[in-house]
């Protein structure tokens, strides 16, 4: 039995749909982030799961119980808000306690749970504090106190790390990916930020627009993007895409464009002669080419550097686009220099130029 | 240097001058006559220090003034509060946000109307007979006559409901907007930590707008004090002495019954000192 099912789920807000026709299945102690760009719905979806939106049609279960028209204090689920939401007047223990008193478990027990949880989260100095004495970090903490205590079959995240500096926002992630190791508490995250997403995710749900682009894995949906969409959204630096049309030559295939001509096997993609394609690549997949390579090269004149640290990113013109490519700092050459790079055929992706869709064979 | 520092002089010296002036002559007038033994009737006066002060102790009109003042103080300050509370909430949980509109503008009207309108409005509505705020009691009972007014029980409690229809429902406006500007995070919180409506109300949203609700419950007890207009139209300190507040029983004893202004300055002195105790005391206990 799945944690949650969402069967055609719709959220408008008078004659905006944010949310169309959504399902998804999330099982029992898997941690799955909704990911997209601001706006495509992601924390509307999780609020309707926390019962603080309403749902405009279909059926969301939690733990196999409808739960579209129960009280959010009612679902199982606890909930840590981007700005923490602490209640400013209460002392950090008054704060953690606070749902339980309202469930009018005995004080002796309340103070038990409050320490252990205290204890876990590295939170007793600061019991007695208020909110505002405490930094973001220990504020966030407290806020996932509250959420813990309450023992819920689901957590549910929104943006948590947004408002934290960004080394505090890499020590989080790892104690939020620490926690959901030791409790094994289904979860759900929202987030914007792709690292967050695939280093926390046992599965990503990408959102655009109110509907659901990709589910899977990280390692999947960087690898095997089921659309362009998907494609330039995940993976830093973004993907490279060169329009191209695909023709055939003998057993293989060839992609012109981009003032090059690129030859393939084109074995497990769906092409015709003539289609329009777009051809994807990553800028690290895009290698330094050898002088003896005469096939397969994107070339031109490089004419802005970025240096990483261990890499560097080399943007070219190659015939009228912007193409870039992430070589290793000792391989990079100087502004203005002509470079010529080469790729491995299955590090590229193919899309549908009309539709965006992946031309790769199921 | 020499010139920005003296701008602030310059302006500040002649607002504060007058300032201190128009408030502090008549202060000290007021207890220069205290200690004298003026009367409206007769030009000549004497000294007689402190003896106006221990008359008023022997008093018993004037220790009723001082009780009906605490009362006073204490109903309307209080009633004040919970009206504006309780419609404040009632609005933030029931009325969409164009209903709540609609209903501000309607409690602002009547703090907006003079306290002699209200008053009079308020006497038209008590009147026994014709009375629209009487009419029920008339149309259950089959005619009996009911004049809150010109009971003893209930003239204090009838007068300051005029005071909360005016101050409670314009308060009520201020705590709806306190409410609006509330970050809706710990709602939403205290929502999934299992709690009801009124517990969210008094468990965290009053609690979060404790400072500026107190600010609002001072305004009120200045307020309150300022209501002789309000019970010199309705009642005039009736019936009996019911209604007579210090200030009611200072005016008629300065310039309505005996014109004993010095007997009335000792009243309004003693009426200042009490209040700036009082108040300094409050503000202290809430500050800390």
């Amino acid at each position: 039995m799945s944690a949650i099912t969402c069967s055609h789920v719709d959220k408008a807000y008078g004659a905006t749909t944010v949310i169309r026709d959504l399902n998804l299945a999330i099982e029992e102690h898997e941690f799955v982030v909704f990911l997209g760009p601001s706006g495509c719905g992601k924390s509307t979806l999780l609020r309707m799961l926390a019962g603080l939106e309403d749902i405009s049609g279909g059926e969301m279960s939690i733990g196999g119980k409808v739960v579209n028209d129960l009280d959010p204090g009612d679902r199982g689920i606890a909930m840590v808000f981007q700005n923490y939401a602490l209640y400013p007047h209460m002392t950090i223990f008054d704060n953690i306690a606070f749902g339980l008193r309202r469930q009018k478990v005995p004080a002796p027990e309340i103070k038990k749970r409050v320490e252990a949880v205290a204890r876990t989260l590295g939170l007793e100095p600061y019991l007695g504090r208020k909110p505002t004495e405490l930094s973001g970090g220990q504020q966030q903490r407290v806020a996932i106190a509250r959420a813990m205590i309450k023992t819920p079959k689901v957590f549910l995240f929104d943006e948590p790390l947004s408002n934290l500096d960004a080394k505090l926002r890499n020590h989080m992630r790892v104690e939020i990916a620490r926690l959901h190791q030791s409790l094994k508490t289904t979860t759900v995250y929202v987030t914007h930020d792709q690292l967050e997403a695939m280093t926390l995710a046992d599965r990503i749900v990408l959102l655009k627009d109110g509907v659901i682009e990709q589910i899977g894995s990280p390692a999947e949906i960087y690898r095997r993007p089921g659309n362009m969409f998907v494609a330039g959204f995940i993976g830093t630096p973004n993907m490279n895409f060169v329009e191209v049309t695909v023709g055939r030559s003998g057993n293989g295939w060839t992609l012109t464009g981009a003032g090059t001509v690129l030859s393939i096997t084109g074995q497990g993609y769906h092409m015709q002669h003539g289609d329009r394609a777009v051809l994807g690549i990553r800028p690290p997949d895009l290698k330094t080419a050898g002088a003896d390579r005469g096939c397969n090269l994107l070339q031109g004149t490089a004419d802005l550097i970025e240096f990483h640290g261990n890499d560097a990113l080399v943007t070219f013109g190659s015939g009228g686009k912007e193409v870039s490519a992430l070589v290793p700092a000792r391989e990079c050459p100087d502004l203005c220099a002509p470079v010529r790079y080469t790729f491995d055929e299955e590090s590229i992706h193919l899309f549908d130029a009309a539709t965006g869709l992946s031309l790769r064979k199921q | 240097m020499r010139r920005r520092s003296s701008l602030p002089v310059t302006f500040l010296v002649p607002t504060l001058a007058i300032l201190l002036v128009l408030s502090m002559v008549p202060t000290l007038y007021a207890i220069v006559i205290a200690l004298q033994n003026r009367e409206l009737s007769t030009p000549g006066y004497s000294w007689v220090w402190f003896s106006n002060f221990a008359d008023l102790f022997l008093d018993r009109r004037f220790l009723n003034a001082v009780w009906v003042s605490v009362k006073w103080e204490i109903v309307t300050v209080v009633a004040t509060m919970a009206v504006a509370i309780g419609l404040g909430v009632l609005m933030f949980e029931v009325a969409s946000p164009r209903l709540r509109n609609v209903y501000c503008l309607l409690f602002i009207i009547p703090v907006l109307l003079p306290r002699v309108s209200a008053a009079f409005v308020w006497k038209f509505a008590y009147h026994p007979l014709y009375g629209i705020a009487t009419y029920p009691y008339r149309l259950i009972t089959g005619g009996l006559i009911f004049d809150p007014l010109s009971k003893a029980s209930t003239a204090l409690f009838a007068v300051a409901s005029v005071d909360v229809w005016q101050w409670g429902l314009f308060f009520a406006v201020i705590v709806l907007k306190l409410l609006e500007t509330l970050p809706p995070q710990p709602i939403e919180a205290a929502r999934l930590d299992h709690a009801k409506r009124w517990q969210i109300h008094a468990y965290v949203t009053l609690p979060m707008l404790k400072a500026p609700l107190i600010s609002l419950m001072f305004v009120k007890m200045i307020e309150s004090l300022r209501s002789f207009d309000l019970i010199y139209v309705m009642t005039r300190g009736g019936p009996g002495v019911a209604t007579e507040t210090l200030d009611m029983y200072a005016f008629s004893q300065g310039f309505i019954e005996s014109g004993k202004v010095s007997y009335a300055s000792a009243m309004a002195v003693l009426m200042m000192i009490a209040t700036v105790i009082t108040f300094t005391f409050l503000w202290k206990r809430v500050q800390a």
